[in-house]
């Protein structure tokens, strides 16, 4: 603990007590300090000229206080334990205190009487001065202070000015400057004072020497206070003015919030509007294909079962007529074998125009058989040989997903013959429990990449690659291409469900 | 002799059975106007020779030459059909047909044809 210089005494009305010790006279005095040392030291000085007059003393402080005191006396020479035992001098723990004299934190008046009134009759009793004086020091109320319960705080005050009417005693309260650090403690530290008859500043002013300095020195807290007061409006006009800017700066973010919400709303309803419209034409597309297998089938059926049909029997007739006229009329027997060679040929063409319309036998015996024709006739159109690679076990799988696979082997082999300078190209046809997987691959050119993005993506609905995977993706199958130097390589794979008959999409 | 006819072209079937008359001695031609109804006159009336188009409703005529190659594995089928094609004459000779002829080839080749197989022999087209 350090010690401190007591200023000697100006004896004017600037001056703090003279002498800390002038216990004698009857009042309550509060005394702030920023230093324990000044403290103990200025406590020492209050009690201890009381103890060694004879008179009683009470201490109600935190442990570190009771002990410093005890030092502090003990090397001024009072011996404060034979004051103890002689029952004049009390030094009692501030918090055990304050717990037997408040109910639910708040001071009760009766228990404080009871306590504090009966511990003053005690000593006072056992007091030896001339004078029966008591010098009293307390700390609850900082305790209370330092907890923050500012009201219990203020209402010990009232009590201990209170049992001042009753009883005679000097009491002196200490507080650490410390605790009243905020501008809106300002009003219960005059309360505070009020409640006081005398107040002692802490130890930067009680140590000044000299009336000058005191003078300097309050001018000095003036104009330090007038600098805090002006710097507290200023600091109070920026907050508001920065208050007014966030509030204004919110307002701005909440408008934009809204208006991006707007926005946002607007471009969903525009994607929504936009998918839907891609939904409509995929389906458009999805059915003029339908649409035009359907009729493509229809007319070759037409044109095979039908008509064809009709011409075969007139063949038959005309065979049967030829037969008939061998030997009765040789030019009318050379008419009809002519007529016999034109309607063949016109059932040739015929036959021909409806396989290319839709492939034979698709229908009665199933993709297999139909590829096989396909490959065949191509190979020897083209003179580029087509290897099969069919699954034997494939079964029957649903007629339009049978015509869009042919559809995408017939197209993709046209494209070979005319662009792809392949000599051969591979036909692979699977089926699993789930999947339909076709792949058709040749060795030619391969298609640039710029090329087959721009086919991929600008081409005409429905024909060519596009229309292949337009065909595929109808049945939420996978379409895809890849092609490089060595050649041109097409995937795809449809997913299938088996129902009891076979397989259906 | 008795022949079953089953094409849906009545005309067809109609010629068919006139040219049988000029070359085999024909007692009886029979006629089915689908696969289904070839099946059921084939069973009750045990013909001699089948001749079965293949485009037919309710029941196309390779469905149909299994079916009687069930319960008649000796009676000689002959498929006229309008399809020239390599791959339905294999599936057709697998199911044990005998004999293969293109409609439109008809007024030149059926005479042979049946001939042939009534010596239980085969015709089927080398070329198509």
């Amino acid at each position: 603990m350090s010690t401190m210089k007591v200023p000697a005494a100006p004896g004017t009305s600037l001056a703090p007590p003279a002498n800390f010790g002038d216990h004698d006279q009857h009042g309550h005095v509060a005394q702030f300090y920023a230093d324990d040392a000044f403290l103990v030291e200025s406590l020492s000085r209050f009690i201890g000229p009381a103890l060694a007059a004879g008179d009683a003393a009470i201490v109600i402080a935190t442990p570190a206080h009771r002990e410093s005191l005890g030092r502090t006396l003990r090397l001024r020479g009072l011996d404060s334990s034979s004051a103890s035992r002689a029952g004049r001098y009390a030094c009692l723990d501030a918090a055990e205190t304050l717990a037997k004299i408040t109910v639910n934190g708040w001071p009760d008046q009766t228990l404080f009487v009871q306590v504090v009134g009966q511990l003053l009759r005690r000593t006072k009793a056992k007091s030896s001065g001339e004078n029966e004086r008591i010098a009293v020091f307390g700390e609850m109320v900082s305790l209370l202070w330092s907890a923050g319960k500012l009201g219990a705080a203020l209402r010990l005050e009232e009590l201990w000015t209170d049992l001042a009417r009753t009883y005679i005693f000097s009491l002196r309260c200490a507080y650490p400057i410390q605790g009243f650090n905020r501008q809106e403690h300002s009003e219960m530290f005059l309360k505070i004072c009020t409640e006081h008859n005398r107040v002692i500043p802490h130890e930067s002013y009680t140590e000044l020497a000299g009336e000058e300095n005191r003078l300097r020195n309050i001018t000095h807290l003036q104009q330090r206070a007038q600098a805090l007061e002006n710097e507290i409006i200023e600091r109070k006009r920026a907050e508001q003015a920065l208050r007014a800017a966030h509030d204004s700066l919110e307002k701005r973010v909440i408008e934009r919030t809204l208006e991006l919400q707007h926005k946002n709303i607007e471009i969903h309803k525009q994607t929504e509007m936009l998918e839907a419209a891609n939904r409509g034409l995929r389906e458009l597309s999805s059915r003029l294909l339908r649409v035009q297998d359907n009729e493509r089938r229809r007319i070759a059926r037409e044109l095979h079962d039908s008509t064809g049909q009709d011409l075969a029997l007139l063949s038959m007739n005309l065979s049967a007529l030829q037969g008939e006229a061998k030997g009765i009329n040789a030019e009318f027997g050379k008419a009809l074998s002519e007529n016999v060679e034109i309607v063949n040929q016109v059932s040739e063409e015929l036959r021909n125009i409806s396989y290319l319309l839709h492939p034979p036998l698709l229908d009665e015996m199933g993709l297999l058989c139909a590829l096989r024709w396909f490959a065949e006739g191509f190979q020897q159109r083209s003179g580029i040989k087509v290897n099969l690679e069919l699954d034997n076990n494939f079964g029957r799988v649903s007629r339009d997903l049978e015509t869009a696979i042919f559809r995408v082997v017939q197209e993709s082999l046209t494209n070979i013959h005319r662009h792809a300078d392949s000599a051969t190209t591979t036909i692979r046809l699977a089926q699993s429990s789930d999947t339909v997987s076709l792949q058709i691959e040749d060795e030619g050119r391969g298609i640039a990449p710029e090329k087959l993005s721009a086919i991929m993506s600008e081409g005409v609905a429905g024909v060519g690659l596009r229309g292949m995977r337009e065909r595929i993706e109808n049945f939420g199958g996978q379409f895809d291409i890849a092609s490089g130097k060595k050649g041109t390589c097409i995937r795809v794979s449809v997913p299938v469900t088996h129902d009891g008959d076979g397989l259906l999409i | 002799m008795r022949v079953l006819v089953a094409d849906d072209q009545p005309g067809i079937r109609k010629r068919i059975c006139l040219t049988l008359a000029s070359i085999i001695a024909l007692e009886v031609c029979e006629e089915a106007a689908d696969g289904q109804e070839a099946v059921e006159k084939a069973e009750e009336s045990n013909p001699d020779l089948i001749i079965l188009d293949v485009t037919m409703p309710v029941m196309n005529g390779l469905d149909a030459a299994r079916k009687i190659r069930g319960f008649s594995p000796k009676t000689p089928i002959l498929i006229l059909t309008m399809h020239k094609s390599r791959q339905l004459m294999e599936e057709a000779r697998k199911i044990g047909v005998r004999g293969y002829v293109v409609k439109a080839e008809a007024g030149q080749s059926l005479s042979s044809a049946v001939s042939a197989v009534m010596q239980s022999q085969t015709f089927f087209p080398t070329e198509f």
